[in-house]
Order: C-alpha cells, then structure tokens, then sequence
C-alpha cells in the first residue's frame, strides 16, 4: 500500500509516528554521545592525573610502583599517602587530585622540628578532617597545562628517571631502621628491579626447587614460570646490565626418592654451579636421598670452593661442608649460612646424616660469621615462616632471613618480623621466582661512627621466571645431558624393571585391539592428543624440540600406554620403549578402563569364555562417569593441565572431546 | 537533514554535558593562594617526603579488622576434594573502607566478596574455594584482599591443610636408603585410615617375587592415643615393619608393598562377594631403596656405576687448563667394614694414573675413603676413551680381607703433553 493512496488522517499519524522515533532516536542518540563524550574526558581525565577518590590503590602503569589512598575524606576527595619508595610519583598525584573546593576538604600540614637524633626526614603529620575553610590551611593546586601524549609520556619518564636518582641516593640504613612506610607498603604491589641504579652488589635468591627443573610444557610454556633455562637467561641479563651477582639457594633441588632423582639433584647441583650460586642449603627431600648423594654434589675441600653451605646439617663429618661462607665482592662482604627445620624431616636421615638443633647451630654460625665483619649477614632457611621468625628473633644478628619451604609466594615487599631486626623474604615453590636483593655500599665519603649505618641499603624485588626470559643454550645442554642420562641408565638402572604388576592382575594388549570393537570410540580417541601423546615427546614442539623426553618416566608415564602416572613407573605389560611397545604408543584406552587383555580374549571369536566371566570381564573394564573426572585428573593435574581444573572444564570443554559410550 | 542536526546537537549536549560533569569534578582552577610552597622548604615537590600518617587520629579513614584468624586450616582433605572458607571482615574506622580480592597464589583458590564497600562498622564475609590438588601433602593457598586501610593495604588470608586420600602413608615413600649386599635391612612405616570403616589387613607382599620371598611382614595396630592428637580425622593406624635378608641384587629398587585388606563389617561370603574374591582392595605402598656392594663408590656426574660392581670414572678430553685430579669417595658397607682395610693396588697405564686413598672416616653403618684419582701427562698425547676393553684407565682398590672383594675403577681420558 503506498503512502498516497491513505486517508489524510492516516498520513498525519504516520507523520507523527515519524517524529516521535525520530526523537526517540535523537534522545537515545544524546545519551549514547553523553556516554561517550563522558567516557572520552573522563579518559582523558585520568591521563592527567585526576582519578576519581573512591577508586581503590592501583598500581601506576609501567611504573609497577602503587599509592595507598585515604578514603577518610568527604566523597569526591582524596589525599594519597605515599610510602618514600615512591614518593616522587604521589608528588604531582598529590597536587593534581587535591581540590582547592575547601568547603568538603581540608588538609593541614604541620611542620615540627626535628629532632636531633632522628635520621628520617621532617616528622610531620597530615590531618584530614571536614572542617570548615576558615580553619584551615589548603594545599593549593597549581593550575592544570594540557598536555600532549607525548608530553605526558616524557613527563612520566622525567619522574622515574627523577625516583631512580633520589632512590640511589645514600639514605639512612633501611635494613637497619624501616620505616613505617616500607612496612605500610609491604604487599601492595611487587617493585620492579628494571628502574633500579645498578646496585654494587646483587643477591639472588631462589629455592625449593622441588623437583622443577624445567617447565614441562604441557599445559603451555607461557603459562608455567620457573626452570633453571630460564633463570640462566635472567642472570645473564643482569650480569649483561653490569651488576655483579651473588646467586644462592636456600635448597630442596628434588621432590621423589629414587635413582632419577638422584640424577636430577647432581644435574641440578651442576646448573647451580654453572649460574656461579655460591651458597647453597639443603631441604627435606634432599636429606632422604642419603649421605651417598648428598656427599657427591656437596662435599668440599675448602669453604671457597664450596657450593653448599649449612650451619645444622653435617654430610658425615663436619669437614665436608662449610658452616658458613663469606663472599667479597665489589667491596661488599656477604656472609651466609643455612638452616634446615629438622621438623620438615619426612625420613630419618640416618646415623651418617646429623641435623642439629637450630638455635645453637644459629648462635655458632652468627658468631663465626661476625668474626670475619661482613657488612650483610644472610640466613637462608627452609621451613615455615612462623619457624623463621622465631629463630630470628632468638638468635639476632642476620640482616636478612631467606625462607623457603614455607606456606605462600614470595611477598612484594621484604617482611618485618616482631621484635627481630631482620627483615624476611619468601622463595616461594618449584623455582618459579627469583628474589633480587639490591645492596648499595654507602659512599666513603661518609665515615660514620655508628657502625650499623655503615651498612649498605638494600632494596628487594621478586622476579618471576616466566617464558620472557628465554631458554638459554647452556641449560638446554644440561637438560639433554639429563635426558641423555635418563637414556643411558634405562628403566633397570633407575630401578623401574621388572615392571610391577597392575592391581588388577590383567595385562596391557593395546588401544588397537580395543578397537576391534569398539570403533566408534576408537575413532573418536584417534581425533584427540591422547593419540599422539606419544610423538609430542619423542619430538617435542616448537623450543623444546631439541632434547627428545621418551627416556623420561616423569614424562613417559602420561604419554604412554601401561604405566602409573602418578607414581612413574611402568605395569607388567606396559610400555618399556619405542621398538618394543608399538602397540601402547599414545595415552590409550586402557590407562583409564584398566588392562583389557583377558576382556579381549572373553571377547574373541572362538573364545570358550562363559557369558557369566565375559559379563564380569565387561563390568571391570567400565569407568562409570562420576569415576571419569579423577582418572583423568592423575594426567590432568595442575601442573599439567591447569585448565582441566576450571570449573565445569570436564562437563563443559574435556569431556565432550572424548565423549564415548559402551559398545560404540 | 534534520536527523543530522538532532545528532549533531546531541553530540554538542552530551560532550558539554560531560565537560561540565568531568570539570566540576576533577578540573584544574587557580589556587586560592597559588603553588603550595612552604617556607621555601616544602612544595609540590617533596611534600611527600615530609608526610607520615597520624596513623592513630580518630575517624581518618576506613579501618578493616579481620574477624578471627587469618589462616584456616581445614585439617584433612581427600585430594581432588573441593573447600570453601568465609573469613569476616569488619570496618571498625568511621569512614567508608573499600576492598577488593587481589593476587590469589593459584587459580584454584577463588575469593568472593559479599560487599567491596563497607560503611563504619559493617561486615562481610570474604570467600575463598579451593580444590585439593592431587599428589601433594600439604595444600596451602592464599588469597590477598585489598583494602583502602593505609595501615593495612593488603591482608592476606590463608588455607593451609594436609591431602590425604582414603589412606595415608607415612612416609609417602618407604625408603631403606642404601645397603650393602650381605645386610639385612629393615623398612618401617605407617597406614592410616581416614575411612569411615575399619579394615582388616590380610597377608602383605611385595610386588616383586624375589623381594617378598626375603621379607619377613609384621603389621600392628597403632593405640589411637598415639596418633590422634596429630591424625585427628583418621579412624585407625596400622605400624609395618618389614624385614629383609640379603640376597638382593646390586642396584636400584623401585616396587610396591602390597598391603590387601578387607572392610569390616561387610558380609562375606555371600555368591555376589565371592565371585569378587580376587579384586581384594590392595594397598600399594612405594618402596624404593638401593643395594649396593661392601665396596662401593659415591656416583657423582661423571663416576657411574657399572652392573657389574665396577665403575667408570669420566674425565672427558682434557684441555691445558683442566685440573687432572678429581676427588671421589669410596664406601664400606656391610658387617665385615670395621674387620677390613682398603688400599690401592694397581694402576693402569703405569705411570699415567695414579690414586690416593686418605684416611678413613666412620660413621653410622659406612666407613668412607677419600680417594683423589691423577692423571699424570707424558710426552705425547695419551688418550683411554673407551673404543674397546682394553681402551680404559684402571684403578684397583683391594682390602686385606678376604671376604671383601677388590673392586675396579676404569677412566676414560685424553689428555695432552704438558
């Protein structure tokens, strides 16, 4: 129907319909620009500095520094307080978001004088209260100048160029006297080592190990940190930058007991000394592989040439290991030791492995490490922090305690410990992180009488090791001289031969026989990585194609067919290599059905199996559904495949991809 | 066109709008007095530096009190098993306190917050869940939770705990370290059972025929007042000690002890059980240790052992720098160590290799020489790289007891005239 043929009247609503969505549109259309211009200048707002006073403390951007606000003012106001360590940042913040409107804010800033015995600046106090504008003195607010990206860019490095300079400055002995600030500040937000001044010398701490050696891979090298390739590279950066290192570890290389893991802890005592570490401790799971191992990579003629350190453990005769260690370097002197909790003991170590008490072993090794006045005194613990602390604050004198084995990551920010001087920093597990200790020698130039001002000053950040840092040639050598070892030794030299028998009793035949029937499945299994879980390392993709891992239980045991995937170690019948188990290549049927072969022979033409066994056969092959999800999860664990434990991740993403049933 | 016009006009209304509302906010004006300088010592510039907090003044911000612990510590978990905690927090300043879930230690760990805003004196409660991970001992996780508390930024909130599934063993590993051919040895440990049925032990086993021939099982029940305080949730324990005689061979040793058992207080006997007779639940307990002979040698990077008893010591190609001596030690083990004294016998090439035994040290059930090895260049290059059996260094180390055999050390080595 066309417009000229309606009634008049019919034309004018229409007209009027036409109108009114036309006003609609433009009243949607001034919201959306009202949005959008709100967006855009709050955007721009921030740029400059103005962040609205209910936000919560974040960190500033690229600058990896953070403010705390002090919401204790009236809405729309905010008064950031800001700890030294980013003091010339919270300048202009401070400026910029302080509002001159004195009728909903005011800020006083009384200036006392100093008092002479103090080292810290000005002692003020700011008070924040919704006082009236006659009664208060405001901070004025310089008036705002548009700026350009660029400007604003340059602006910014001008600022932490400014903080990098005012932070190398010789200041009053943090490690000493820390100030409340650096207290307030600890575990806000991780600092940055990259905007440091070189420091004379740099500690660098690591620990706990755990058996991780090397990120596997499997759940996606961007996603897992840690592994000695990669801190390899980090040092070399450093040592690249400049800075002289003084690489230690507070110990427990391995997780299991057995022949591999003795391998690894000599591999690993190797890539230690390979970094240059100069002090290394021991944890739990290194005393249970017994004095034979421990003495291997331990034992020393001389406490300069020796890599492990340790005030309460002694390898059969005090004489193999230093109970301490001074290292010079840069004029700074370091001293060190290392304590193990002897509570963390899982085993008995045996007559020929002794554990002293740690508090004597602490007081002896404090007094030795005194007697040769080093300028920083370390002690590098394994066991819980709460442990640590107790110590600490029985035997005084460390400047730094460095726990591993502990609850939790390594914090931000080192930690004030009750009543101790000593500040206290974390490892964290499996050598995902490395703890940078900075130390900056105070200048001669100012001899001071008080001998504990004369320390260096110290900063701290954590590093996590992750996939930025590449894997460096050195240590992929010493990962494929690890596989190359795994090769040479065989299952039997590790102990792993004769297999033991599945729990069942049955016997491995293959995902090829199971298939003989069950081809639906089968196809399906043939479309998923279960499949090539075999070839993935035999030729391991992309970086971590160079060291093939098919000698590896830790990595054969879910990449084969047969084997116990938590504990690495093959079943009768399962895999035992490449040549002679072709039918039990890739993570097939019977990893989680459990061994098939008498089910198949039941199964078989020709079979005199009665329907009763053949029946009871079939139940014991079944992996009911609510059964499923923790089979899997003996592959599928979190260090392997982080995903699988997102909620709803089997129902929803694993388990569609393997859907089966039955005869299918 | 007049579309065009009602947009256009919008977009001048909207951005004017959101000036205005942006500018009266956050907009920059004149200072009343112009730029904050004080005495010419304090400014813009480094007043920070001059301000510490009046951390006690009444009423200056929000105040967050955690409400109990700031750790949880749910006892016993069954791996895979799924948790979850609410910790309280309470704003006990007289101003508005923010808060927020920061960095949690691992995925699995999940806070939630009831409210991210609390006014003076209310609460709320902070959720963490967790799911117990598999293959491990000890779960402990940690959520931060920031706060807009300048006296407390971040308050860290734990769940700490022990993984344990139906049964526990302890150690999680039964080891026996390394012994000496000839020796008995014992392996000691403990089952727990955190069921909520008992069960009878049947008849233990290794899973290695040969081990279990050797063995001698003896398993007791543990009183409850012996590990309750510490196993609170277990409802039994059972002590295994298992003793072994010599006759293993040389090596490592990675098997399982096998422990069946049946529940108690479930019918027997019934047709449906019998037919089930040989699926017994079984408990397999790792078990690893190493066999070694009376004399034996610490293995290091590059001093393997041989299957035969013997070693092989690597100095690979040595350059002009490299030291030519390295340091090893030898073991004495096994009942006859205190009754036997070692020394070197021969060198092979004479001349070229030499070694040194040090004073002995005793200690526990070993005796242990230092043995420093040498290679002592020539004219020409000599090379022992092991192309063929007679391609090797050799070393003899022989005791002056006839019930311990000498054993032999061989060198790959190749070195250049100095």
């Amino acid at each position: 129907m066309s417009l000229e043929s309606l009634p008049t009247h019919q034309t004018t609503a229409s007209i009027v319909k036409r109108h009114l969505a036309l006003a609609a549109v433009s009243a949607i259309t001034t919201l959306a620009w009202v949005a959008i211009a709100a967006a855009v200048f709050a955007l721009t707002s921030c740029l400059v500095g103005c962040v609205p006073a209910d936000s919560l403390p974040v960190s500033e951007p690229g600058d990896e520094q953070f403010s705390v606000k002090m919401p204790g003012v009236a809405s729309g106001n905010s008064v950031i307080a800001e700890g030294e360590m980013s003091s010339e940042i919270a300048a202009p913040q401070l400026a910029k978001s302080t509002k001159t409107d004195a009728s909903t804010v005011a800020v006083r800033l009384n200036l006392v004088s100093q008092p002479a015995d103090t080292e810290t600046s000005i002692e003020n106090s700011i008070e924040t209260a919704t006082e009236t504008a006659s009664d208060v003195e405001v901070i004025p607010t310089p008036k705002g100048k548009p700026e350009s990206d660029a400007a604003i860019r340059e602006a910014k490095l001008a600022r932490a160029l400014e903080m990098e300079r005012k932070a190398s400055e010789p200041k009053p002995p943090s490690i000493k006297a820390p100030s409340i600030k650096a207290d307030l500040l600890a575990g806000a937000e991780p600092e940055t080592y990259k905007t440091w001044d070189m420091p004379t010398l740099t500690l660098v701490f690591t620990g706990n190990q755990h058996g991780y050696i090397e990120p596997c891979g499997c759940t996606g090298l961007e996603r897992q940190k840690g592994g000695v390739a990669r801190r390899f590279s980090f040092l070399e950066t450093l040592k690249q930058k400049g800075w002289t290192l003084v690489p230690m570890d507070v110990g427990n290389q391995v997780r299991r007991f057995g022949q591999q893991a003795t391998i690894k802890l000599q591999q690993s005592a190797r890539a230690l000394t390979e970094m240059n570490y100069q002090a290394v401790g021991f944890g739990p799971e290194d005393i249970r592989l017994g004095v034979g191992d421990l003495l291997a990579v331990a034992a020393s003629d001389s406490p300069e040439d020796a890599l492990y350190v340790s005030a309460n453990v002694v390898l059969f005769d005090p004489e193999m290991l230093p109970q301490t260690k001074v290292v010079e370097k840069n004029g700074i002197k370091v001293g060190v030791t290392s304590i193990l909790d002897p509570e963390k003991l899982t085993v008995d170590p045996g007559a020929e492995v002794i554990i002293s008490d740690m508090v004597p072993s602490a007081q002896a090794a404090i007094k030795a490490l005194s007697a040769k006045s080093p300028d920083f005194k370390v002690l590098m613990f394994y066991g819980k922090e709460e442990s640590a602390e107790k110590l600490v604050r029985e035997v005084p004198g460390f400047d730094l305690v460095v726990v591993a084995g502990g609850y939790g990551e390594p914090t931000y920010q080192p930690a004030a410990i009750n009543d101790s001087e000593t500040k206290m920093i974390l490892t964290g597990a499996k050598g995902m992180y490395a703890g940078l200790i900075g130390l900056y020698a105070k200048p001669a130039a100012e001899p001071d009488a008080n001998a504990s001002a004369a320390k260096p000053t110290m900063k701290y950040a954590r590093v996590a090791l992750t996939h930025e840092f590449a894997d460096a040639p050195e240590m992929r050598g010493l990962m494929k001289d690890y596989q190359d070892q795994l090769e040479s030794i065989g299952l039997d030299g590790l102990g792993l031969m004769p297999p033991i028998p599945h729990s069942s009793g049955n016997k491995f035949v293959g995902t090829a026989t199971c298939g003989k029937c069950h081809t639906e499945a089968l196809e399906v299994w043939e479309g998923t990585s279960h499949a090539y879980a075999t070839d993935s390392i035999v030729e391991p993709p992309e970086e971590r194609g160079d060291v093939p891992r098919h000698f590896d239980p830790e990595c054969i045991s879910c990449h084969v067919t047969g084997w116990n995937p938590q504990e690495y170690y093959p079943y009768e019948s399962g895999y035992t290599s490449l040549e002679e188990s072709t039918h039990l290549l890739g993570n097939g049927c019977e990893n989680c059905h459990g061994p098939g072969a008498e089910h198949s022979a039941a199964e078989a033409e020709g079979s005199d199996a009665s329907s009763d066994l053949r029946d009871q056969l079939r139940a014991a092959m079944r992996l009911p559904m609510d059964k499923a999800r923790e089979k899997c999860m003996e592959c599928h664990d979190l260090d392997n495949s982080i995903d699988f434990h997102e909620p709803d991740a089997f129902e929803d993403v694993y388990w569609p991809q393997v859907e089966h049933y039955g005869l299918e | 066109m007049r579309f065009l016009i009602c947009v256009a006009l919008a977009a001048f209304l909207g951005a004017a709008g959101a000036w205005a509302l942006n500018h009266n906010r956050f907009g920059y004006r004149e200072a009343k007095f112009g730029p904050f300088d004080l005495a010419g010592e304090v400014n813009i510039d480094n007043v920070t530096e001059h301000v510490t907090f009046k951390s006690e003044g009444p009423g200056l911000y929000g105040s967050v009190q955690l409400i109990g612990e700031s750790r949880f510590d749910f006892g016993v978990m069954a791996p895979g098993a799924e948790g979850e905690h609410l910790f309280k927090v309470k704003n006990v300043g007289q101003k508005e306190l923010n808060l927020r879930i920061g960095a949690s230690t691992c995925k699995c760990t999940v806070g939630d917050l009831d409210k991210s805003s609390l006014q003076p004196g209310e609460e709320t409660d902070v959720k963490l869940s967790w799911t117990v991970k598999q293959g491990v001992r000890e779960f402990s996780q940690s959520a931060q939770l920031i706060t807009t508390d300048p006296k407390s930024p971040a308050v860290t909130l734990e769940i700490i705990g022990k993984v344990v599934g139906d049964f526990e063993y302890v150690p999680d590993v039964w080891t026996f370290n390394e012994v000496a051919t000839g020796e008995y040895f014992e392996i000691i440990g403990e089952v727990y059972n955190y069921t909520d049925k008992r069960i009878e032990p049947g008849e233990l086993s290794f899973s290695n025929d040969k081990l279990t021939e050797l063995a001698e099982f003896d398993i007791q029940r543990i009183p409850e007042s012996e590990f309750k305080e510490v196993r609170e949730t277990a409802i039994e324990g059972f002590r295994v000690t298992t003793k072994v005689a010599p006759g293993l061979r040389q090596g490592a040793i990675s098997q399982n002890l096998l422990l069946p058992f049946t529940w108690i207080g479930e019918e027997e006997g019934s047709s449906d059980d019998a037919a089930e007779s040989s699926d017994q639940p079984t408990l397999a307990i790792p078990t690893r240790g190493r066999v070694v002979g009376s004399i034996s040698m610490i293995e290091s990077s590059k001093l393997k052992g041989s299957p035969g008893g013997g070693y092989q010591y690597d100095f690979g190609k040595i350059s002009r720098d490299d030291s030519l001596t390295a340091k090893t030690f030898v073991v004495l083990k096994g009942k006859e160590r205190d009754n036997t004294t070692l020394r070197v016998g021969k060198t092979a090439p004479e001349g070229v290799v030499q070694a040194t035994l040090g004073e002995p040290k005793s200690r526990g059930s070993m005796v242990l020489y230092p043995l420093t090895l040498e290679l002592i260049p020539g004219k020409d290059p000599i090379e022992r790289l092991g192309k063929n059996k007679d391609d090797y260094g050799k070393v003899w180390i022989e005791s002056d007891n006839p019930l311990v055999s000498k054993m032999g050390i061989v060198l790959t080595f190749a070195i250049q005239p100095r």
